[in-house]
């Protein structure tokens, strides 16, 4: 009797263990504490302000030998677009320092305003079209297109466009190890910094620069020869992060096979880093190579893109920076350092400053993307699929491109000065349609 | 040798037996007694009828007092004696008793008052008194009590005064001294009429050769407590009282009744300590009593102070070292062993295995504040918690969670860095639910092996994985509940009342912690303490007493749950619980809890029957709460669950008898319980940080030191910008309530923040100044890993004139804001609810101090005896 009464226990504790376990966990929900939903509020933002970092510069006199040197060779000519009534601040046609255009609107983007300068070069030892986007003000950035070996030279442009001194750390990031740099802007103020100082010739080298309060205006030209022969001239921008995935349209072999466009990379990070290249164009894309970079590696990778592709994409395992170096040799040798491509959604309005420029866009969703270009009167519409990218050529003037999704576009400039790449940037402030998760 | 012309008064109150056996006693004494008359009491017609046949007259007094009683029985004598002997219906004089009382009458002309030597009538060779006196605070003391009668005593001698039964009192002094004072508590009579006799200027004195045996019917609780005025020790009270009024200084006196309310409320935690609460209400009642019958105590004073000086008195108290001596020999007894257990923890080498659980809980050692995401510090000191503790917030709306009250505990245990303590106490638990289970396991298990395998298994695989997870709300319950039922069992077991009050209020204060963690679990616990109660009846009231400091620590959060009908709550009782535990197979701790219910199956095969039924009974039902996890985990009950099983388990093992298979199944449960230690201690994969407590900048942590209205707008850049307005130096655990959460914040609060956030972002100083004003917001904190995010934000915020910038620090960029202050924060009003749980809680934790006879191993004699 007492047996059984023990096989009943322990058939009543299996069976119900196994019950419970089976049909308990059905019958109720466990609960969640609900978090408060962003509120979304709109406040005006901070006046929209542009930095054209200003004239080329000249480093050690006309023939490079006076020690100390460094002149601006006048002039870069402004272009620039805008639906505002009027401009708080509007810079010279022509500069030699950097300008700056300001506006106040509650709605900001490129449509409200956009800039770009361009200069022609030529002198004996620099010879190329310097063109640049004027973009925000930033806080940090990097450069990944310095050079120092011979036949190059990289000139750091720092400019403050605020009422207050502003400090800037540097850091130069070399094969042959790093160096930093403090330098103090007053207010207006513009430093030219030679970066050869800082380097030991090294072909290619990195830049972080980054202001202790206010955003600065920060922009890398470099100078290419050969010889006696100069073999272009181009202005930069910062990155502002690394990335996982960025995209090159417009990066693509303009020489024929006799320079190839030049991927640099830089892994700023503590783990290796696995990076895959694709050409892209009207078709599907192509893998031009996986490459391995570790922790603070530089590199410089040539890039043997199709004849048909349009541009390349970089696809990384770590968040790396990334430029491509393209060359022209028609009507004159000259190169441009094309920067990862800025995203925009629905809308972005370009300022072309010449007749031969051609828009370069990418599609950096997965799916289609409907995109239409207006360029005064004409409309041109396409349908861009995933990973396609296409070139459409734009008069001077407003290039107004209108789009179904995300995409992201660059601006080649062809002349017969030489050749430069355009990346246009998000002009726009925070305050818009901000949502803010309050705890 | 004249002989004296003596009456005899018995005073019966309805024992007709006992009467009858006194009444051949003084049938057989060999002095004559001229008269005898019996006077009863209790108006039992056997007691008159009794008398009758002996040829003794009797009288019915109206009522039980004493002192009437016997003037009832003068008054019906036919001639006046010269001598009254007074006898009780439970004393029984031997034969020559009487001779000797009247020989020392005889002597010594200024005697009054003889008393003889009290034995105790069931066993005539120990001496029950001889002479009464009082203490040097006029508490009624025995000169002689309990000794064994070798004549040591036999030298008569002066005497402050001795007892009605066998007193032989001249008439002339009876009617002088008034007779027994009817309004005088009863055990304070005979010392009142020996004060007065010897203020008068008689003589009492004790004559041993007389002996008389005494029943003590009175003193040993066998006659109606109505004659006493209620329990004996209550009587010793007001005796005391009385005696103290008669014999002090006016001016003590007066002291003495005006400081009753503050020696009442003194003698509650003595009461505590001596594990007596019992007495408590007893010291209340004597308090009102001295108070209502003042009138009666200064009658019987002045009436003495009347007969003549009390100084001679002084000389026959007792002294200091009688009375010491008589405390001491209530603990006389050798210390007695627990035949419980065969060894103790200590004794049996079983703590050295304690260093195995701590090996395991290495990676806990104290270091700094617990750090995790799931955990942050709790507050900086002991002044922070306890304001952050209260037990209703927001002005009574809404109760904090009860688990609070456990980081007060930590907090007093180090007020000046409470995070170490709760980090040390993480440490520590796995090796605390160790020993608790090891000394649960004693109450089953003979087998030394068996409790340090069972206890091994639930400090390794149940705990330690709740430690290393840092699982603080579970680790309590789990740390703390098997104490619990460990207590509460002694105090079922426990040898007197006064042992079962310590166990209680050890018991009282493990509940407390189990009912601050898990309420479930609490009440899965009062169910056990109710059973145990049925089971131990006499000790019922006792038991459940435990549950009264843990009951009244919920009881907020309870009531509040009951109103707003949201019984789910009643499974959560911190914040800072875990969310809920996860029932699959790929859990390591169920697959461990797996294994433990298999191997209970041995011991429900094995063991006692009703034992095993029990603990199926209340494994079934730790499991079934414990699949219903509505908010938080339910660990704490899947561990009192997978403990009973584990009980079972022991059961099993404990009733092998072969060697071979023993040392088997040992190793094999050793080595996987090993296994599980290293799995869950050493190698288990949880991160455990420890660092500074301090929860916000230096800057901020020291102006909230000096305001307690400081605020810091905390912002988090990223592709979401987060906004939280943080109060005074950080918000540390026990700042986080439960009900905060799961209520909105007010929609204008959070607008406001939300607008200020926004313009500080933009960098618009629009409107600025005001919001910051109206949130008084002192300082900006932004934080943010992502530069892309957070540098046009600092930017933006340097731009900002309101903005004074305070530097970097580890928790981000800080500036300091140019706000009017315009807020006062009041100081909190004193939390009275909290102040009365406290009190409680200390009380049983008074009761939980051993005495220094526990800790000596002796037992105190409970019988209650004057002393």
């Amino acid at each position: 009797m007492r047996i059984a009464i023990r096989i009943q226990i322990a058939l009543l504790v299996l069976g119900f263990v196994f019950a419970s376990w089976v049909f308990v966990p059905q019958l109720y929900e466990s609960r969640t504490i609900a978090q408060n939903e962003a509120t979304e509020t709109s406040v005006d933002p901070a006046n929209l302000q542009l930095v054209c970092p200003g004239a080329f510069v000249q480093v050690g006199g006309s023939d490079g030998t006076y020690l100390g040197a460094i002149e601006r060779l006048p002039s870069a000519i402004v272009n620039y677009h805008s639906t505002a009534d009027s401009l708080l601040s509007e810079p010279e046609a022509t500069l030699i320092d950097f300008g700056l255009f300001e506006v106040q609107s509650s709605d900001q983007s490129t449509d409200l305003l956009n800039a770009n300068q361009l200069q022609e070069v030529a002198t004996s030892r620099a010879s190329g079209l310097a063109g640049i986007d004027c973009s925000m003000p930033k806080a940090a950035g990097w450069f990944v297109g310095a050079e120092a070996s011979v036949g190059t030279e990289s000139v750091l442009i720092l400019s403050n466009p605020n009422p207050t001194e502003v400090t800037i750390s540097l850091e130069f990031i070399a094969p042959s190890g790093a160096t930093q740099d403090q330098v103090t802007l007053a207010s207006g103020e513009t430093k030219l910094l030679p970066l050869a100082k800082y380097v030991v010739a090294d072909e290619a080298f990195a830049v972080r620069f980054e202001s202790n309060s206010s955003e600065v205006s920060a922009t890398m030209q470099s100078r290419n020869t050969s010889g006696l022969t100069a073999t272009g001239v181009e202005l930069s921008g910062a990155i502002a992060e690394p990335l996982l995935q960025s995209f090159f349209p417009g990066a693509k072999d303009l020489t024929g096979g006799y320079q190839l466009p030049i991927l640099r990379v830089f892994n700023p990070g503590d783990v290796t880093a696995s990076v895959e290249v694709f050409a892209q164009g009207a078709g599907p894309e192509t893998s031009l190579g996986v490459h391995e970079l570790e922790a603070g590696e530089i590199a410089s990778i040539d890039l043997e893109v199709p004849i048909d592709a349009t541009g390349v994409a970089v696809v990384s395992t770590q968040p790396v920076l990334t430029a491509v170096k393209n060359f022209v040799v028609q009507p004159k040798l000259d190169f441009a350092w094309i920067l990862p491509a800025q995203e925009f959604s629905e809308l972005a309005v370009i300022a072309s400053p010449a007749e031969n420029s051609v828009l370069s866009l990418a599609n950096p969703n997965s799916s289609p993307v409907n995109v239409t270009i207006q360029a005064g009167q004409v409309y041109q519409t396409f349908e861009l699929g995933v990973g396609m990218m296409l070139d459409a050529e734009v008069p001077k003037g407003s290039a107004r491109i209108l789009s179904s999704g995300k995409f992201v576009a660059n601006l080649s400039v062809f002349a017969d000065a030489g050749y430069s790449v355009l990346t246009p940037g998000n002009n726009q402030n925070l305050g818009s349609n901000l949502e803010i998760l309050v705890r | 040798m004249a002989s004296l012309f003596v009456a005899a008064i018995v005073v019966s109150h309805a024992q007709a037996e006992n009467l009858n056996r006194v009444l051949e006693t003084i049938e057989n004494q060999d002095h004559p007694i001229n008269q005898v008359v019996v006077v009863e009491t209790g108006g039992d017609q056997q007691s008159t009828e009794s008398a009758k046949r002996h040829g003794f007259s009797s009288v019915m007094a109206p009522d039980v007092r004493l002192g009437l009683a016997i003037q009832s029985g003068i008054d019906s004598l036919a001639q006046a004696p010269g001598w009254l002997w007074i006898l009780h219906d439970d004393s029984f004089p031997e034969p020559t008793a009487l001779s000797h009382l009247a020989r020392a009458a005889e002597i010594s002309p200024s005697v009054a008052i003889i008393g003889p030597k009290l034995l105790d009538a069931r066993n005539p060779i120990r001496i029950q008194q001889l002479g009464l006196t009082v203490t040097k605070t006029g508490r009624p003391f025995l000169q002689v009590q309990n000794e064994y009668d070798q004549g040591q005593f036999d030298s008569s001698g002066d005497s402050f005064a001795v007892s009605t039964a066998g007193m032989l009192i001249s008439l002339d002094a009876w009617q002088r001294l008034g007779g027994l004072n009817d309004k005088t508590p009863p055990l304070a009579q005979d010392l009142e009429l020996g004060a007065k006799a010897r203020a008068a200027g008689f003589r009492v004195v004790v004559e041993p050769k007389a002996r008389v045996l005494h029943h003590q019917l009175s003193a040993s609780g066998k006659r109606d407590r109505k004659w006493l005025g209620g329990s004996l020790t209550q009587a010793i009270s007001k005796s005391h009282l009385h005696m103290a009024t008669l014999l002090s200084p006016a001016l003590l006196v007066v002291l003495g009744y005006l400081m009753l309310p503050l020696i009442f409320l003194a003698s509650i935690p003595v009461l505590l300590l001596a594990k007596r609460p019992g007495r408590i209400f007893g010291q209340l009642k004597g308090w009102l009593w001295a108070w209502g019958t003042i009138s009666s105590r200064l009658a019987a004073r002045r009436q003495l102070r009347g007969l003549g000086s009390v100084k001679s008195l002084g000389g026959l108290k007792a002294g200091f070292s009688e009375v010491r001596k008589r405390r001491k020999a209530r603990f006389s007894q050798e210390p007695m062993r627990d035949s419980d257990s065969v060894a103790g923890f200590f004794s049996s080498n079983s703590g050295w295995l304690s260093i195995i659980v701590l090996a395991a809980s290495a990676r806990l050692f104290p270091q700094g504040a617990l750090l995790s995401d799931s955990l942050s510090p709790i507050g900086r000191s002991f002044d922070s918690i306890w304001n952050a503790t209260a037990i209703y917030l927001h002005g009574g709306s809404i109760p904090s969670d009860p688990f609070g009250q456990f980081y007060l505990l930590m907090a007093a245990i180090y007020p000046q860095s409470p995070s170490i303590a709760l980090a040390s106490f993480v440490f520590a638990a796995p090796t605390l639910a160790f020993i608790a289970s090891w000394q649960l396991g004693s109450i089953f298990f003979q087998k030394i092996w068996v409790r340090s395998l069972i206890g091994l298994t639930y400090a390794l695989v149940i705990v330690l994985p709740a430690a290393m997870n840092l699982q603080i709300v579970e680790l309590v319950s789990l740390t703390f509940s098997p104490w619990a039922i460990y207590f509460l069992i002694r105090a079922s077991r426990a040898y007197n009342n006064s042992r079962a009050w310590r166990w209680t209020g050890l018991a009282g204060i493990a509940l407390v912690l189990v009912a601050i963690s898990s309420i479930v679990l609490f009440l899965l616990l009062a169910v056990v303490s109710i059973g145990l109660g049925i089971y131990r009846h006499r000790r019922s009231l006792i038991i459940l007493a435990a549950l009264i400091p843990g009951a009244a620590l919920v009881s907020p959060w309870v009531i509040w749950i009951v109103k707003s009908g949201n019984w789910e709550l009643l499974t959560v009782s911190a914040a800072a619980s875990s969310g809920p535990f996860q029932f699959e197979l790929g859990n390591p701790v169920v697959i461990a809890g797996i294994i433990i219910l298999a191997t209970s199956m041995f011991g429900i095969f094995r063991g006692n029957l009703k034992l095993v039924s029990v603990l199926t009974a209340l494994m079934i039902f730790g499991f079934a709460a414990a699949l219903y996890q509505p908010w938080v985990s339910s660990y704490p009950l899947l561990g009192f669950a997978l403990l009973c099983a584990l009980v079972l388990t022991g059961i099993g093992l404990d009733s092998l008898n072969l060697k071979r298979v023993s040392a088997i199944f040992g190793a094999v449960l050793f080595s996987a319980t090993s296994i599980g230690g290293l799995y869950f201690g050493a190698l288990a994969s949880s991160q455990i940080d420890f660092g500074d407590d301090r929860l916000m900048p230096a800057l901020v942590v020291a102006a909230s030191e000096v305001s307690p209205n400081v605020k810091t707008l905390k912002i988090t850049a990223g592709e979401q910008i987060t906004a939280e307005v943080i109060e005074g130096d950080g918000i540390s655990i026990d700042e986080v309530h439960f009900l905060d959460w799961i209520q909105p914040s007010p929609v204008q609060e959070v607008a406001e923040i939300a607008k200020l956030t926004a313009l500080l972002v933009a960098a618009n100083q629009n409107g600025v100044a005001e919001l910051l004003n109206q949130t008084q917001i002192d300082f900006i904190l932004l934080e943010g890993e992502d530069p892309l995010w957070s540098k046009p934000i600092e930017s933006s915020l340097n731009s900002m004139v309101q903005m004074q910038p305070a530097g970097n620090t580890k928790y981000g960029v800080l500036w300091k804001t140019e706000v009017i202050k315009t807020q006062d924060v009041e100081s909190p009003p004193r939390d009275q609810i909290r102040d009365l749980m406290l009190l409680v809680i200390a009380g049983f934790a008074l009761l939980a101090i051993p005495t220094t006879a526990t800790l000596r191993g002796y037992r105190r004699l409970e019988v209650g005896e004057m002393q």
